[in-house]
């Protein structure tokens, strides 16, 4: 093969040498000039049809940029994992926490293994256990360390906690790639690397950004859902706690009984609104005429943020336990779900809530009033709930 | 060629859109709705948060709105 090329590349390159040694003798330089001209543009043709020709060297020459180029967005991916540790670190020393460095370090290499999925049964059960292990070691480790915490500035932790951890993640595994690529010599595993690494970048800036809005205790994107719940729940007769970090209240509208759930604010939670509404609805026996969820959905390219939507079914993005919550007790009881949703792209979900998006929550009150007054009649009890994380929200 | 780059960088820096910040704000309603304010944020304000009473009518003044707004820099 390689006399297969060398002699491809004699033939493409003699008429190409003679081009260069006609059209310099006749730009009519003098004799010293034309011969280092001459042969500058021989080196160039011989390494160009090189490169070209003799795979495994363009190969190697394509590998080292593409590795530079990963190599830029990893020192990128590396600083947003340090200053999250950095930032996580202050919070917790601020608290009074002393071993705020270990506390960190260990919680950014916290791992949760799902459950078996080849065996189905009970798979959300699982899931959800597996999950709530998760939550409640990471906050009794925050509560160890800090006794008199507050459960806002605990939130606040858990959730720094959780993006350090995201962070760390993210950096770890595209470093992983990179070396296993370099190792293996891998010249396509590197080329699908340099492809998504600038998505995953974009990603991880969005993590990172994030940051400061949960710590400083404002509101994001996806706190629109318990913002919309808020405003009902500012006439609420009766809040009580349904289920862990998540409440209800019970507001009167044109005669119905208007049920609102939501998570509860302003601690950075997104709390547990599927088993909330699965246990109103059993305390109510079933006699509810209608779930309305609202929450913050993605947006496609070219749309709008604070645009809104209305779909059917559960508009919930957990991982399971809480959806099929709502699913399950709607389906038994026959209950109608309406979906509400508000446009905005994945950043705009975890930073700050910008003003278009908090436009649209009078609207959303208006849309629900209308669904209200339309589809059900007097007497009926409806259940409206607020998906979203409440930082930044009380009730 | 040099005159052409000087001239088309000055003519692109003339359409060049204002610099623009963001900066988050809080907004304070009152109960009655006939009194709104807008303040820059602090840490500690959240949604629903009493901020005594209101100047009008003396009633309830609370906290309705943290948002993110973009501000034009001069």
């Amino acid at each position: 093969m390689k006399v297969v090329y060398f002699i491809l590349v004699l033939v493409f390159l003699a008429p190409l040498l003679a081009i260069g040694n006609i059209s310099f003798t006749q730009t009519g330089l003098d004799q010293q000039g034309s011969s280092i001209l001459q042969y500058l543009w021989t080196i160039f043709i011989l390494v160009f049809f090189f490169i070209s020709l003799f795979p495994p060297l363009a190969y190697r020459m394509q590998s080292f940029f593409i590795t530079r180029d990963i190599r830029d967005k990893l020192m990128i991916l590396e600083k947003f994992a340090f200053e999250a540790k950095s930032k996580t670190e202050k919070l917790l020393s601020d608290k009074g926490v002393k071993d705020a460095k270990q506390i960190v370090d260990s919680v950014s290499e916290f791992f949760t293994i799902e459950p078996v999925s080849i065996e189905p049964t009970d798979i959300i059960k699982r899931l959800s256990h597996v999950l709530r292990t998760g939550e409640d070691k990471v906050r009794k480790m925050i509560e160890m360390a800090s006794p008199n915490i507050d459960s806002v500035s605990r939130s606040k932790i858990e959730t720094a906690l959780e993006i350090t951890n995201a962070l760390n993640l993210i950096y770890k595994v595209v470093r992983h790639y990179l070396i296993l690529a370099e190792k293996l010599k891998n010249f396509y595993l590197l080329a699908q690397l340099q492809m998504v690494v600038p998505l995953i970048v974009r990603q991880a800036e969005a993590y990172a950004k994030a940051m400061d809005p949960f710590i400083k205790g404002k509101p994001v994107g996806d706190s629109i859902g318990p913002l919309i719940a808020s405003r009902f729940l500012a006439k609420a007769e009766r809040k009580w706690v349904v289920e862990r970090d998540t409440i209800a209240g019970e507001v009167y509208f044109e005669g119905r009984k208007l049920i609102i759930v939501k998570a509860e604010g302003p601690s950075s939670t997104v709390g547990r609104p599927g088993i909330a509404i699965e246990k109103i609805v059993e305390e109510n026996k079933g006699r509810v005429s209608r779930i309305i969820t609202v929450d913050a959905a993605l947006k496609l390219e070219g749309e709008q943020s604070g645009t809104i939507a209305e779909g059917v079914g559960a508009a919930i993005g957990d991982p399971g336990p809480e959806k099929i919550a709502i699913e399950r007790v709607a389906a038994n009881n026959q209950i109608p779900l309406d979906a509400i949703v508000i446009k905005m792209s994945y950043e705009e979900a975890i930073q700050e809530m910008k003003k278009e998006i908090y436009d649209a929550a009078d609207k959303v009150v208006e849309y629900i009033k209308t669904i209200v007054k339309e589809r059900t009649k007097e007497g009926d009890t409806i259940i409206i709930a607020g998906i979203g994380n409440s930082v930044g929200v009380a009730q | 060629m040099v005159l052409f780059m000087v001239t088309s960088y000055f003519m692109s820096r003339s359409r060049m859109p204002k610099a623009e910040d963001s900066k988050t704000f809080t907004l304070i309603k009152c109960e009655n709705g006939d009194y709104v304010n807008e303040r820059e944020f602090t840490e500690g304000d959240y949604i629903m948060k009493n901020e005594g009473k209101c100047p009008k009518d003396n009633g309830n003044l609370s906290i309705v709105g943290i948002y993110l707004k973009k501000i034009q820099i001069k």
